[in-house]
């Protein structure tokens, strides 16, 4: 089981309410938190955790900062889907702020405030047991599947090499009304940055 | 008989199918057309603010109207003059928001509209700004001014109970006022459009045509696919594509698929509301298999994502029918059996009947819909109205009820939930063979295109005007919520205070739809029924 | 009487609950989780990121390193699987993942960095090396004398070909 119980207080900041509707449903008698000591409280004070979805629209601002003083620390900020963890599809327009990492922005250069753990979820709306799964995560009872991968591709002469023979191969047995262009090419090929 | 109103009044026919009618109406004849229209039996559905300077002249006005008798969409057109418009709000009730959203976004000056103010822009947006004009970039963001600060009258003899908008019984942010004298509700009024997105904009500059339905599905999480399906019948009416039979069939199975989930969470949401928890988790328990369901067909629980113009992305074989059809059978016999041991209940009837009751007139003059209004004794469907996708070659009954009350609307959606299950298994019979989608289309430069679809809601109508390259010039979805809001107030006043969140959610109000692109102010109560207010609330709700 | 009935009616259907997080669950074939780019297989042609209605996938130029960087947020993706759709070598694809939960920002994106051709003429970056290898099989060989050179410098040779066809001017 997991260590503690967790209180979360949900916090919709103008989502389309695909999340929120997972977030209820995890307390539907399919996957049913509550045996985990998981309970939605109706009042910021009595909780632990905020369950956080929505791209934080301009109208909702002020009273998302309100009701996220009102949670006392030490708290969890749940990013629930892919509005609150990067902003969405509309995560640039004139009526949202995008994704809690501009509202963390916000609440410290205006409001002085810390921003909070957090934790991301991505998914639109993510299932259920990826809620779970989140939430799992933050009580340490499962390790971080997802993690950042970078590739680089290095510059070797195997990659011109391929280029002139594609060019030449075939090329070469076809007359081209314009040998000078072929020929200018074929030097021009080697010198290839 | 259409065709004669509009001809008596100058009017001058853009367009005439068997589907729909588009004329432009010189500015004076405006109100003698409304009024004409709406005693002819055609209810107002929606009105949409243009910048047309990219196109003709001007800045334009579209009313659209619902003419069920005759089986067609009335769209009005009108330029202003001087930015300025008659109002038809004194004619015809249901404009009064169509108008005040056009005033926000657009600018237009509204002539004997009653209440010209704001209703979508955030309190703290400056004035003379109006996002939807072809001069605004969608992604600048003006910086924030102090909002005016609204005086209010205080009776003493009432009492103002804020709700929201973060309240433990709501799930979306909405706040209401209820003014309260001893139990009783005499006065509601709400203040919403927390959930301005800025979608319409959005969709104008960096979206393409084919991108918008992936944009659409979002308006809303319960009821998204019926959006896309209505946006993507709106480009194909625009464009006249003819989208393959197959592909109409498999959208009429989701949008049922939909309709059955909707009404379930419904369900259980009213039971939270009455008190009745074992309700709730056996309503839930059972929309399950329609989850894990829509999981197998389409990728997702929600949000399809099946619709593209033309036609539908996955095609449904042999092992996913027989999947369906197992499904279906399974839950048909567990909600019959759990609605008719809800239905012998005689407290939780007594809290519905009779309760939050709207008379037909009224309803009819606002201009409700879907099981709202089929509720108040109105025969409307759009599937009936306007058939769309496969719903023409389909047979189903469509529940009306006359008394008005809460008991009647949770009876509608009950039998329209039994009903999709007959529709899904008439589907999976006739289901034909072919193409899931047609690419081959081209899309006319500044074609306008209307798509109704009935979502479990009520009636959803997107408007669109196309444009080159690939682009839409204006897009405008009408939720059905936009509609039944107003209707709230006359259900809340006269009612008892424990009484207002069930027949708040009788409505089965979604405020995301509501709220894509402009602010509705709606008076909306939710009465506090579980204990002291917070102070996050009290600072500012209201 | 209707609540006794639903509680024999909950005792016969008896426990539904999953195990999850203590078993695994099984998603259905064709279930839209976590994309992954294969950089084996990237030409970084950007038709996906052309495709991403929430502009998670972006691909943006280097000119000065002369790179390609092809750049997936997962934090904004929407699962709509166009991307998938749209990809003509199949390096993007929509994996069963759903466990997709992180404690930081960083650990969202994805980032595959691909060498770039430098034009001939001007020697400014314009494509990369797997995009022009895999044009130049689709096209007839005639056509491939103009590969090396970039949009703008590609342009001014066409017209110095025409002009000098039509009987104007000299290649040089």
């Amino acid at each position: 089981m997991f260590e503690k119980s967790l209180w979360v207080f949900h916090l919709n900041s103008g989502s389309c309410n695909g999340c929120d509707i997972e977030v209820l449903n995890i307390f539907a008698p399919r996957q049913d938190v509550e045996r985990f000591g998981i309970k939605l409280v109706g009042s910021p004070r009595h909780a632990d955790a905020i369950a956080f979805t929505g791209p934080i629209t301009r109208e909702s601002l002020p009273k998302a900062v309100e009701a996220l003083k009102a949670v006392p620390e030490p708290k969890l900020l749940l990013a629930i889907g892919s509005c609150a963890c990067g902003g969405g599809i509309w995560y640039d327009t004139y009526a949202v702020i995008g994704g809690v990492k501009e509202f963390y922005k916000i609440l410290k250069e205006e409001y002085n405030i810390e921003p909070p753990t957090t934790i991301y979820i991505p998914g639109c709306p993510p299932k259920p047991e990826a809620i779970i799964y989140g939430v799992a995560l933050a009580r340490k009872a499962v390790k971080q599947k997802q993690k950042k991968e970078i590739y680089i591709e290095e510059l070797n002469e195997d990659m011109r090499r391929e280029i002139a023979e594609i060019l030449f191969s075939e090329a070469k047995g076809t007359r081209h009304f314009l040998p000078n262009i072929v020929v200018k090419t074929k030097e021009g090929e080697e010198n290839e940055s | 008989m259409i065709l004669d109103i509009l001809r008596k009044n100058d009017a001058e026919v853009i367009r005439h199918d068997e589907r729909l009618i588009i004329t432009s109406v010189p500015n004076e004849k405006l109100e003698e057309v409304a009024k004409e229209l709406f005693s002819a039996n055609c209810y107002y559905a929606t009105g949409v603010g243009v910048d047309e300077r990219g196109m003709s002249q001007g800045f334009a006005i579209y009313h659209i109207f619902n003419c069920e008798n005759e089986g067609k969409y009335i769209v009005i057109k009108t330029f202003a003059r001087n930015l300025t418009i008659p109002s038809i709000t004194p004619v015809i009730e249901g404009a009064n928001w169509a108008e005040r959203e056009a005033m926000d976004m657009i600018g237009i000056k509204f002539d004997g509209h009653p209440e010209p103010e704001r209703l979508i822009l955030p309190d703290d947006w400056p004035e003379g700004l109006h996002p939807l004009r072809k001069d605004f970039p969608y992604n600048k963001r003006p910086p924030s001014i102090k909002p005016k600060s609204r005086v209010k009258k205080k009776d003493p003899n009432t009492i103002e109970v804020p709700v929201g908008p973060y309240h433990p019984a709501l799930h979306e942010p909405e706040s209401f006022e209820l003014y309260i004298k001893g139990e009783e509700i005499v006065e509601a009024k709400y203040k919403g459009f927390h959930v301005h997105r800025g979608m319409e904009k959005l969709a104008e500059s960096r979206m393409t045509i084919n991108q918008i339905p992936f944009l659409a599905e979002r308006i809303c999480g319960i009821c998204g696919f019926t959006h896309s399906c209505a946006y993507c019948q709106a480009v194909e009416d625009a464009a006249k594509i003819d989208v393959p039979e197959r592909a109409l069939y498999i959208r009429t199975l989701l949008l049922e698929i939909e309709r059955i989930h909707s009404h379930l969470l419904w369900f259980g949401v009213v039971f939270h509301l009455l008190g009745f928890e074992s309700g709730f988790m056996h309503t839930w328990r059972i929309r399950e298999d329609f989850m894990n369901l829509a999981e197998i067909l389409t990728g997702n629980r929600k949000t399809y994502g099946m619709n593209l113009i033309g036609g539908v992305r996955r095609a449904i074989d042999e092992s996913k029918k027989r999947k369906v059809m197992r499904i279906v059978e399974g839950s048909k016999r567990d909600t019959v059996e759990i609605f008719d041991n809800v239905m012998g209940m005689r407290e939780l009837l007594n809290r519905m009947e009779n309760v939050g009751v709207l008379p037909k007139k009224e309803a009819r003059g606002i201009g409700v819909v879907g099981p709202t209004a089929r509720g108040s004794g109105i025969d409307t469907d759009v599937r009936i109205d306007h058939p769309y996708a496969a719903y023409g070659e389909l047979e189903f009954k469509v529940p009306v009820y006359k008394t008005g009350d809460v008991l009647s609307r949770v009876l509608v959606r009950y039998e329209e939930v039994l009903e999709s299950f007959w529709i899904i298994e008439q589907v999976l019979d006739q289901l034909p063979q072919g193409d899931i989608i047609n690419e081959n289309y081209k899309i006319p430069e500044f074609a306008i295109g209307l798509g109704a679809t009935e979502a479990p809601r009520g009636e959803d109508v997107h408007f669109l005007i196309t444009e080159r390259e690939n682009k839409v010039y204006r897009w405008h979805p009408r939720a059905p919520t936009y509609n039944n809001l107003p209707a709230l107030p006359i259900m809340l006043v006269g009612e008892k205070l424990a009484d207002a969140p069930v027949i708040i959610g009788s409505i089965d109000p979604c405020f995301s739809c509501t709220d894509h692109v402009s602010i509705i102010d709606a008076e909306r109560g939710k009465i506090l029924w579980k204990g002291p207010l917070n102070e996050g609330v009290r600072t500012w709700g209201g | 009487m209707g609540r006794l009935r639903l509680i024999g009616k909950a005792i016969s259907i008896g426990r539904v609950t999953e195990k999850y997080p203590f078993a695994p669950i099984e998603v259905p074939e064709g279930f839209r989780g976590k994309p992954v780019i294969n950089p084996d297989e990237c030409i970084g042609c950007s038709a996906c990121a052309n495709a991403c209605p929430p502009q998670a996938l972006q691909v943006y130029d280097d000119l000065k390193r002369g790179i390609r960087v092809i750049h997936f947020f997962l934090g904004r993706c929407i699962f709509c699987a166009r991307c998938q759709d749209v990809c003509p070598t199949d390096a993007i694809r929509l994996t069963k993942e759903f466990e997709l939960a992180t404690l930081s920002e960083e650990d969202l994106h994805q980032v595959v960095e691909l060498q770039m051709v430098r034009c001939k003429e001007c020697g400014r970056p314009f494509d990369t090396f797997r995009h022009v290898i895999y044009l130049a099989k689709e096209l007839p060989p005639e056509q491939r004398t103009m590969m090396f050179l970039c949009p703008e410098c590609r342009a001014k040779k066409a017209s110095k070909i025409i002009s000098f066809a039509k009987g104007g001017g000299k290649i040089v």
